[in-house]
């Protein structure tokens, strides 16, 4: 259910597995309620460190987005919902910032720039619902 | 770090071998639970270092506890809490899987057949093959499933993935992460790919020419080290940094590499007319980059770099 | 531990069951061989030698097998790192590669031995099986301790079994060339201790073996060799020094029983005596003090030659004796100031020659000059004697093969003996005659000289040369001197018969020589060959004859003061007669002994002159004949029956009879009545 990670990226390993459970969650895939794999098994679907996995759900447990139910398992908490939108804008937020730092580093100037992006995004269509 | 909560703690280790110097005053630290990846090129000391935690062979000068105990005084106690695998080791090619896995047993306290079991039957070797009729995967499989066996706290990999096919090397990847899911086990894995090393590792050392120059965590290493490229057309060139290594001027472009990145490090280098780019390098950009200059340096290694 | 040796089990027993099928191979052909091609009989001593020595190389077989490839099957293979990374101490792995050996060793070993135990008694009869059995024991320890402790150094098997017989091989000859020296340190007379020496030095090997696979960097072969050459080196060091003192702890509180199981000889008139006794004598310490030589502890089972001073009754000296195999001969002078013992090595070389000073308790000579190889070599039994005052010590007679230069058809023989003076100083070879081989009968000739005697001032010797001539021969140098020549005057003999002469007797101040001399008659019948004897007696101023009759001389006993000639002559059958001849007479008269005294052929009777010019017989019963002629048995039933208890081994210059019996001596004075004890 994940998709495998890129272990040579700039990213940390955990930071790109919280950005795809963040993501799920934002988008919906990830509903609240669902169970996400033991850390030793995301270990090793992935091949990746156990401390790695352990870090990332409990990273996450602590900004609230999984709980973890005594000898059950982890899960998507309630409160997923309610951070869903937060998130969403989050993500953006993070890309629309390095776009910025290109922007001024090349020197391009603002009305260009959003030129630049209200064309791309007309071209992706997209959703006509803002919630 | 404190010792306590290492697995390994080696102090100056040295061993000579004639006149050849395996091993230069290794001072290493491997925490418990941790995956720690000891790369290096060929005839670094990865196994010299390796044997001398398991007194298979005496050091020359220096000392090594393993899991509290000393390597040479209590080399039996390390041996019996220890696993060990080492690349095309030869083995006891008469024997067959079972007759391998029952003579480790009778030599060890504790003994888990499920465990052992467990790692056969999910990769499909047969108990009852000779050694001698395994496949080279497989016997890497089998020697790591007779490894774990006794149930160590600590795993020693010497180039345990060398040589083997993409597959088989996932499987002993994914036996390893499976046995580290015990509380507090530690795995230290020494060879040169690098690539799985990134995947599973938290911790690194950089051994070359038997010197230990650089241990870290492996975000840290990554966080530190970085590519810096300044564009500058038509502007003056900048000045590099003290410390930054493999330097290439262009007439529009400088690069270098700096092992002590932070955020602040390259705003005093931004400017008019310059355009300041971090890149981020893998794992083995790092090594290369970091490593070419000791290996062609004459001499012993420079000083490690430490957290 | 256990899963190690299991291990070796499995991985070696193939070779293991190889060794045995060869060595079983072995077994079978050399059973056969020595069926087929040792015709002659073999005595007992050498059947149970050639089974023993089967035995050894058949279980030398099986050990090396078991025991060779123990460390090398690692090394070969490369699985020394696998092994050494075992939750084990090096020391329990290398015990359980010596367990595994050697249970692999015993089974194998049992295994040959029970089928040889079976076939070899039934192939070979009269063989003891078993006798050498503690033996190969020891030299099969220690070819295991020699074959781990290559094994640990070496890395391969065929290197290791090479090294190890070699090394075995050298302990062997270093032993048995430290018997041949009669090295006394070593103090071993039998092929027992030098197996108990052999398995001795196993331990030292093992610690060796131990020690460099303890300490060694074993995935290296640097330090190996110095750590195991400097652990066997302070391991040997340790075994000798903990045998040595052993022994001499042993030598020390042993009170074994002093038995002499052979007298050895005493001259005539003998100021010393020797005796061979089995266990140590009676501990030195009480003669330090007086300057006696303090020999090195022998073994406490060890035989030797003890020389007991007569007149004191104290040991002039104590010799260890090597009985191994040869004979040893040994004579002491006369006067009692010098022994001199020719000791052969039991592979058959020429030995050693030593003559020992008693008064000083050293050895003045030792060696093997050429010119007694020769002699010696033949293995006749070549005798010492002593010249009447111990001047000089003969070596001989003996009869060897000169080598002929252009080899014609019959070999040249030559008849010599050897003189030196105790010293080993003025030695030379006295040739006494010089014939050639029977062409007919490929045999040398029945020639040469067939007797001789000293000189009484020991300057010269008498020999009775073929054809009957007596010559005097110096010893200074200078011609050969005519004494006598046939004919026997008075005697004369019809055409066809010649007399033949032998038996030469000198006086003891020299001044008359006795030979018999006898002579085949013309057959009176078909069958009936009458044979004339006599006993010549030449002195400077003439020659007398004494005719015997039928009876042919057996001893002559000249009296002290050579007034009288005691003749012990055989006759028909199995009589002895006793006759005595007194100065002037020319008539020997019969001695009657006392009815009772058996004086026959088969009887061992000795005869020894007493002082007063009579004569001890010494028999199943003691008999004394006065000076006057007369025998009669004493009536000191002490005396008399003094031979059922002891035997007799001289007389000593004072006259008395020196008897011994159970490592102790006594002297029976007869003339007096007493016997005393002298030793010890």
């Amino acid at each position: 259910m994940f998709n495998s990670i890129n272990p040579k990226s700039a990213v940390p390993i955990y930071r790109q597995i919280m950005d795809q459970i963040r993501r799920g969650v934002a988008a919906g895939t990830l509903a609240p309620g669902d169970q996400l794999p033991s850390v030793r098994e995301l270990a090793a679907q992935l091949l990746i460190n156990p401390n790695t996995a352990a870090r990332v759900y409990r990273d996450l447990e602590r900004d609230g987005l999984l709980e973890t139910r005594r000898g059950q398992g982890t899960y998507i908490s309630a409160d997923a919902s309610a951070m869903a939108e937060s998130e969403r804008k989050r993500i953006i937020a993070e890309r629309l910032e390095e776009v910025a730092r290109e922007v001024r580093a090349f020197a391009l100037s603002e009305e260009e720039a959003l030129r630049l992006f209200r064309d791309i995004l007309n071209r992706r269509g997209g959703r006509k619902d803002q919630r | 770090m404190s010792e306590n909560g290492c697995a390994i703690v080696t102090e100056s280790l040295t061993k000579r071998f004639g006149r050849k110097l395996a091993l230069d005053q290794v001072s290493a630290r491997v925490p418990r639970g941790s995956i720690y990846g000891l790369m290096g090129p060929n005839g670094a000391g990865k196994t010299t270092f390796v044997r001398c935690l398991l007194n298979l062979v005496n050091p020359t000068r220096g000392s090594a506890r393993v899991l509290g105990h000393d390597v040479v005084r209590d080399s039996v106690a390390v041996r019996q809490r220890v696993g060990h695998v080492a690349a095309l080791q030869p083995l006891w090619e008469w024997m067959t899987v079972r007759q391998f896995a029952e003579f480790m047993a009778g030599c060890y306290p504790r003994w888990s057949q499920e465990a052992v079991s467990g790692i056969l039957t999910r990769v499909g070797i047969d108990q009852g093959d000779r050694l001698q009729d395994l496949s080279r995967g497989q016997r890497a499989l089998a020697a790591l499933a007779v490894a774990i066996g006794h149930e160590p706290d600590l795993l020693l990999l010497d180039e345990a993935l060398t040589g083997l096919d993409p597959i088989s090397r996932r499987e002993v990847l994914r036996s390893v992460i499976d046995v580290m899911h015990a509380e507090g086990r530690t795995v230290l894995i020494t060879g040169q790919d690098i690539a799985a090393m990134e995947r599973i590792c938290d911790y690194v050392g950089f051994l070359i020419k038997g010197r230990l120059f650089w241990e870290s965590p492996l975000d840290d290493l990554k966080a530190r080290v970085k590519r810096i490229r300044i564009e500058h057309p038509g502007a003056a060139p900048p000045e590099v940094p003290a410390g930054a290594t493999k330097v290439e001027r262009g007439a529009r472009e400088t690069q270098f590499t700096v092992t002590d990145y932070s955020p602040g490090l390259a705003e005093p280098l931004a400017g008019p007319g310059r355009r300041v780019e971090v890149v981020d390098l893998s794992l083995e950009d790092i090594f290369v980059d970091l490593a070419q200059p000791q290996l062609t340096a004459a001499g012993p290694a420079a000083a490690p770099a430490q957290v | 531990m256990r899963p190690l040796i299991v291990k070796e089990w499995r991985q070696s027993h193939l070779l293991v069951w190889l060794g045995f099928l060869l060595s079983a191979m072995i077994a079978v052909l050399y059973l056969l061989w020595l069926r087929r091609y040792v015709k002659t009989p073999l005595d007992q001593e050498s059947l149970d030698g050639a089974c023993g020595f089967l035995l050894l190389i058949v279980t030398g077989i099986v050990i090396l097998a078991a025991t060779a490839g123990l460390f090398p099957s690692e090394a070969g293979r490369g699985t020394l790192p696998l092994l050494l990374s075992l939750p084990l101490s090096r020391s329990r792995i290398w015990l359980a590669k010596v367990l595994a050996g050697l249970s692999l060793a015993l089974a194998a070993s049992l295994l040959t031995l029970v089928p040889d135990a079976v076939v070899i008694p039934r192939a070979l009869r009269e063989i003891r099986f078993l006798l050498y059995l503690p033996d190969i024991t020891m030299w099969g320890l220690l070819l295991f301790s020699v074959t781990l402790f290559w094994a640990t150094l070496l890395r391969r098997e065929i290197s290791v079994i090479l090294a190890s017989v070699a090394l075995c091989g050298a302990v062997l000859v270093t032993e048995v060339a430290g018997l041949a020296s009669g090295s006394v340190l070593l103090g071993y007379d039998e092929l027992l201790d030098v197996s108990l020496w052999a398995a001795a030095l196993s331990p030292a090997f093992l610690f060796a073996s131990w020690f460099t696979f303890t300490r060694g960097e074993l995935l290296q072969a640097r330090r190996k060799w110095w750590l195991a050459v400097g652990a066997l080196a302070v391991g040997i060091a340790i075994v000798a020094l903990a045998l040595t003192g052993a022994s001499r702890w042993a030598y020390r509180y042993q009170r074994s029983e002093v038995k002499v199981l052979d007298s050895a000889s005493a001259p005539d008139n003998a100021k010393a005596a020797i005796l061979t006794t089995l266990g140590s004598p009676a501990p030195f310490g009480r003669t330090s003090e007086n300057g006696w030589t303090r020999l090195p502890p022998a073994h406490y089972r060890a035989w030797h030659r003890v020389v007991v001073d007569l007149d004191s009754g104290r040991e002039a000296l104590v010799l260890p004796y090597s009985h191994l195999g040869s004979s040893e001969i040994v004579a002491i002078s006369p006067d009692g100031r010098c022994l001199a013992r020719r000791s052969q090595t039991w592979w058959g070389g020429a030995g050693a020659l030593e003559v020992w000073d008693l008064e000083k308790h050293r050895r003045i000579y030792r060696g093997l000059p050429e010119a007694m190889r020769r002699g010696l070599y033949l293995d006749q039994g070549v005798s010492l004697g002593w010249s009447p005052h111990g001047e000089w010590l003969m070596i001989g007679p003996y009869t060897y093969r000169v080598p002929d230069a252009g080899a014609p058809a019959a070999a040249l023989y030559r008849q010599a003996l050897c003189i030196m003076r105790p010293d080993g100083s003025a030695l030379q070879e006295m040739v006494l005659d010089e014939f050639r081989e029977d062409e007919l009968a490929g045999l040398p000739r029945l020639r040469g000289v067939s007797g001789y005697g000293w000189a009484a001032d020991g300057s010269a010797l008498y020999t009775l040369e073929w054809g009957g001539r007596i010559l005097r021969r110096p010893f200074a140098g200078g011609p050969a001197g005519k004494v006598w020549e046939p004919p026997v005057p008075g005697l004369a003999l019809p055409a066809g018969s010649e007399w033949r002469f032998h038996r030469l007797s000198v006086s003891p101040t020299g001044r008359w020589l006795a030979v018999s001399a006898s002579a085949a008659l013309p057959p009176v019948e078909p069958g009936l060959a009458p044979v004339l004897r006599a006993s010549v007696l030449i002195a400077s101023d003439g020659v007398r004859v004494i005719r015997l009759g039928e009876q042919y001389v057996r001893q002559y006993l000249w009296s002290q003061d050579e007034r009288v000639l005691y003749i012990i002559a055989a006759g028909e059958e199995k009589s002895l007669s006793l006759l005595r001849l007194q100065e002037g007479k020319r008539e020997a008269a019969p001695i009657t002994l006392p009815p009772g005294f058996p004086f026959g052929r088969g009887d061992s009777v000795r005869a020894f002159p007493l002082k007063d010019g009579g004569l001890l017989l010494w028999g199943k019963q003691a008999c004394v004949v006065d000076a006057r002629g007369r025998a009669a048995l004493p009536s000191d039933s002490r005396l008399r029956d003094l031979p059922t208890q002891s035997g007799i081994v001289t007389m000593d210059s004072r006259g008395r009879a020196i008897v011994h019996r159970d490592g102790q001596l006594d002297a029976a004075d007869f003339a007096a009545g007493t016997i005393t004890r002298i030793y010890p």
